[in-house]
């Protein structure tokens, strides 16, 4: 534990060194010069992911799949219970246009075929319209009774949105399971 | 040149230090719902922001930390449990952290968790009121 405050420390220190560091390079350099434009073009690239698009983003993993994320065998279904979004309008890891991602959700681990590890999935629901009605998928994997509510999929987790009605499941990949 | 080494051994450091135990285990049993900045939706699920480490100033307020149905009911055992909350701890409260707080042991989780709160949010209120 003691390692994570070093660590903490250690990166409000390199924080400050960034910040310093960038300050200086632009006091150096002009408008027109190619670091200038480059730098800008690199933050513009690192803003798209935060775009509205969906509250829960992919993150930064690199991932490598294989797959139809429009069939239910696909990887990170192993434990939906639910309509596909991505035959809805959506995809494996966003909302069809005119619902809301529910901001709480239950997640699980599924195995990448592609790299053999384990990856943690948020399978948020996409809540605000009638159920979607294609590509019904129930996967369990490590699918808990109802009496363990935070690892049970047959629960509508359409909570925290303006309606709970459930239209469709998404899986998105939110980290690698070191555990 | 010197710079650049640097960075480079800095960021292997906090991507390791990042993949540890902990983590995962806060992504998969309770991310669900605390999210992954612990923003939470309050007041059904408490945000931690400025408010965990308030709880560790006190015994009864460490208990609690144990005690709430999330922690004491999660799938994993009292070590892992402990390693989870300090992690929290350091991670989301590092601002409100008491400057001589003891880390959770195995020990001290084991006493707490078998005394399960079924209502929270009393206690919770009480104790930040304080």
């Amino acid at each position: 534990m003691k390692n994570n405050m070093k660590t903490d420390r250690l990166l409000a220190y390199f924080d400050d060194w960034v910040a310093n560091r960038s300050r200086r390079t632009a006091r150096g350099l002009s408008r027109r010069h190619v670091i200038t434009r480059l730098g800008k073009m690199l933050v513009g690239v690192a803003l798209v992911p935060i775009l509205p698009v969906a509250r829960a983003t992919e993150t930064k993993l690199n991932l490598s799949e294989i797959g139809d994320p429009q069939s239910c065998d696909y990887w990170r279904y192993c434990a939906i219970d639910g309509f596909l979004c991505s035959c809805c309008g959506g995809s494996a890891s966003k909302c069809p246009p005119g619902t809301e991602p529910s901001p709480v959700t239950w997640v699980g681990t599924c195995e990448n075929p592609v790299d053999g590890k384990r990856y943690v999935i948020s399978y948020n629901d996409c809540c605000g319209k009638g159920g979607c009605g294609r590509c019904f998928c129930n996967r369990n994997e490590d699918d808990l009774p109802a009496y363990y509510p935070p690892k049970n999929n047959d629960i509508n987790w359409c909570v925290g949105t303006k309606t709970n009605a459930y239209h469709c499941s998404t899986a998105v990949v939110v980290g690698v399971d070191e555990s | 040149m010197r710079g650049l080494v640097l960075l480079t051994l800095l960021t292997v450091w906090a991507i390791q230090d990042a993949a540890a135990d902990p983590k995962s285990h806060y992504m998969i049993h309770c991310m669900g719902c605390h999210l992954a900045d612990g923003s939470g939706k309050p007041p059904d699920v408490p945000a931690f922001d400025g408010q965990l480490g308030q709880f560790v100033e006190t015994e009864a307020g460490r208990a609690y930390l144990v005690r709430v149905p999330g922690a004491a009911q999660s799938l994993i055992n009292n070590e892992d449990l402990a390693a989870v909350i300090n992690w929290m701890l350091y991670r989301y409260s590092m601002k409100t952290l008491p400057a001589d707080f003891q880390p959770f042991t195995t020990e001290e989780v084991a006493r707490h968790r078998i005394d399960i709160l079924a209502k929270p949010i009393v206690l919770r209120k009480a104790l930040l009121a304080h």
